[in-house]
């Protein structure tokens, strides 16, 4: 379980305040998929980099399973987002040089698994986003589809509970982003993972088993499925 | 994180920019080749120079001089200082006052407790020698009675040494084979050799420290001297010299100098003892009694300090060369390391995203920087003992062909020193980029375009 209390990050420019985080509470439930909404500049970005350790609230606190993150030490930390989280970019963040089996090695290299069970378990996680055929294509050898599968596959392939997704769709054609909406939700439900994704998609949000909708750093709405006429009117 | 992958990934990244990569590794590479070459070169002289050193010297020798300090010193030490005043006790502007051994002074040094035995060198001056049945004359620079003792410690390639008490006989320098045209040393062993000596007519004058003659008048007697060759050395740099025993040493220098009083306490020109210990350990000991008695002595040890000083001094200059060129390179290390970080700051956000450690981090830039050092080690190695195995082959085809024992190209641990400190100073020039690249905030850095 994520829980989330009286959650504040002030930013200040100048005379500026930004309030990217302005008492942000809220829990969430193993297994949920959660799509956050908002407009730009709202905070979502901001919420989802504290959920996943890579960013300190200036006030207030992040609780995930056992562990308080604003308590965790920078090892502690990194092991965290190793095997707790696991990241999905909007631009993918793939390294050009690396197959797609290497992209999805790496957090597997970076937790010191050695390099057989790291292939093994790097061809599965591509399996499962059926990219089995396409382990040794370079990034630039894929599609934008292909590519952010590839990303989901980094992201599972540690066995996270939660993956956090920011706007992972936006770089994408609907049909791809389609396919990606599928992905998540599948994982979700032979995995059993969290998911919280960021997003502008419409029919991203109406997959999620819950929409956070998020304005100047507040959550403004908090609606379970179904009701997704409310969510509707309000995404922009 | 497991070492093996951080250097695996390390040369990767290193290779993403060949061109820049390489041009940062040549600039190692002129420093770790200077190192090279100097760890290749210089232990080659110092060998060279400290078997020579060893050919004409023994742990058991001291050598005696008459006077506390050297004489002629204050030349050197006068050099650029205003002239002093000039006292009655002077003689002369410079000091040069040798001394003379008397029989007593070697009486005093054989009580010496751990002196075995106490000898005098002679030098008598020869001007030329002939090998029997032949008309050829031959230069021969050197000509000394040396004791025993000293003498075994030169290697020799045929027969054998001469003793104190011989007479009549003689051990040659290995050059000589060649000025005589035989080409087998053994050749030589048993022949006559006739050493000419012209006398002066000034006895005692005009001659310096070591007895050459410093002029030859015209009514000169001269004189041949008959001995048998019994021995061929070693090459040594003193390629013209003849070992002679001590009584004909002797004779000649009366000959020489027209004057019986030659080692006697009339000769003025006794101005070199050679003291042989019973036992090397007891060298600091004996010593210090010879100074009591008011003489300059010197060790085996001090000589070998000296020389071992020198080639120090010598090693830390070159070597200083080649560690200010890797140093200025280090800055190119460090230019390089900080574009990189700059290039790759997204992916390090990624990185941390992912679950890297600082530590990892950090420690894929240091590894890289220390892989351009090893590289640029390697190559300098390669490049320094290629130089100087060409200037070793060189060498000996030209200038130094009489030194074949003077090894340039010397392949030995010291070249490894070399790629330890491109290793090193590459290091310690990663390790900026690598704290700068671990500590970036990884939301900034996944933001960053
Ligand atoms: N490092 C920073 N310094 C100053 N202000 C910042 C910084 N990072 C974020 N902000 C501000 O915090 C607010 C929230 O940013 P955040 O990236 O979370 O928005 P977002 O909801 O993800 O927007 P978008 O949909 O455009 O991605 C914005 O107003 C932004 O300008
Ligand atoms: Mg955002």
């Amino acid at each position: 379980m994520i829980s989330i209390k009286e959650a504040y990050k002030i930013y200040r420019l100048g005379g500026e305040e930004i309030r990217a985080l302005d008492g942000v509470s809220f829990d969430v439930q193993d297994g949920e998929l959660i799509a956050i909404i908002g407009p730009s500049g709202s905070g979502k970005s901001t919420l989802l980099h504290m959920i996943g350790g890579l960013d300190t609230l200036d006030k207030g606190e992040i609780n995930v399973g056992e562990q308080n993150l604003g308590k965790l030490k920078d090892k502690e930390l990194a092991r965290y987002r190793n095997s707790t989280i696991g990241f999905i970019f909007q631009q993918f963040n793939l390294q050009p040089k690396y197959s797609a089996l290497e992209n999805v090695e790496l957090p597997l290299i970076f937790s010191g698994i050695a390099k057989k069970e790291r292939q093994e378990r790097a061809k599965d996680a591509l399996r499962k986003v059926g990219l089995e055929q396409r382990l040794s294509h370079k990034p630039t050898e894929l599609s934008g589809g292909q590519q952010q599968r590839v990303c989901i596959a980094r992201a599972i392939v540690n066995s996270p509970n939660i993956i956090l997704a920011d706007e992972p769709t936006g770089n994408l054609d609907s049909k791809s982003g389609e396919k990606i909406i599928e992905l998540l939700r599948s994982l979700k439900e032979n995995m059993g993972v969290t998911i919280i994704v960021v997003t502008h998609d419409d029919r991203i949000a109406h997959k999620a088993d819950r929409i956070l909708r998020i304005l100047d750093g507040k959550i403004v709405e908090d609606v379970r499925n179904g009701k997704g006429d409310i969510v509707k009117e309000h995404t922009d | 994180m497991k070492i093996g992958d951080i250097i695996k990934i390390s040369f990767q990244n290193l290779f993403r920019q060949k061109l820049r990569t390489l041009l940062t590794i040549f600039s190692i590479v002129i420093g770790a080749t200077l190192i090279s070459i100097v760890y290749a070169v210089i232990p080659g002289f110092e060998k060279f120079f400290d078997m020579q050193f060893n050919t004409l010297n023994s742990d058991r020798l001291i050598e005696v001089y008459p006077t506390k300090d050297r004489p002629g010193m204050d030349i050197l030490s006068g050099l650029g200082k205003a002239p002093e005043e000039y006292t009655d006790e002077d003689q002369g502007s410079f000091d040069w006052e040798f001394g003379s051994f008397k029989d007593h002074d070697i009486d005093n040094m054989k009580a010496i407790d751990g002196v075995a035995n106490v000898y005098e060198s002679l030098f008598p001056s020869v001007d030329y020698v002939k090998l029997e049945e032949s008309e050829q004359r031959i230069k021969a620079g050197f000509v000394f009675y040396y004791p025993n003792f000293v003498l075994k410690n030169l290697d020799l390639v045929a027969g054998d040494y001469v003793n104190d008490d011989d007479q009549g006989k003689v051990v040659i320098a290995n050059q000589f084979m060649e000025s005589f045209g035989v080409d087998d040393p053994d050749e030589l062993i048993g022949k006559k050799i006739y050493l000419h000596v012209t006398q002066t007519s000034l006895p005692q004058a005009a001659s310096g420290m070591m007895g050459f003659s410093t002029s030859t008048p015209q009514d000169a007697e001269d004189k041949y001297f008959e001995f048998e060759i019994v021995g061929i050395s070693e090459k040594t740099i003193l390629s013209s010299v003849i070992f002679v025993p001590y009584q004909d040493a002797l004779e000649m220098t009366k000959f020489a100098k027209d004057n019986d009083k030659i080692m006697t306490d009339e000769d003025t020109d006794r101005g070199y003892v050679a003291v042989e210990l019973t036992d090397p350990s007891l060298a600091g000991q004996v010593k210090a009694d010879i100074e009591e008695l008011g003489f300059m002595a010197r060790s085996y040890e001090d000589n070998k300090d000296v020389m071992d000083d020198m080639f120090g001094v010598i090693t830390i200059i070159f070597s200083s060369f080649g560690i200010l060129a890797m140093a200025v390179s280090s800055l190119g290390i460090l230019n390089t390391l900080i574009m990189a970080v700059y290039e790759r700051t997204r992916e390090i956000g990624v990185m941390k995203a992912i679950g890297a450690t600082r530590r990892s981090i950090a420690l894929l830039f240091t590894i890289e920087a220390s892989l351009i050092g090893f590289f640029g080690g390697i190559l300098g190695i390669g490049l320094g003992f290629g130089i100087s195995e060409i200037l070793n082959i060189w060498g000996h085809k030209t200038i130094l062909s009489t030194f074949e024992t003077l090894d340039l190209s010397n392949v030995s641990p010291l070249l490894l020193l070399g790629l330890v400190i491109s290793v090193g100073v590459s290091t310690i020039a990663g390790i900026y980029p690598a704290l700068r690249a671990s500590r970036l905030d990884p939301v900034d850095a996944l933001r960053y375009e």
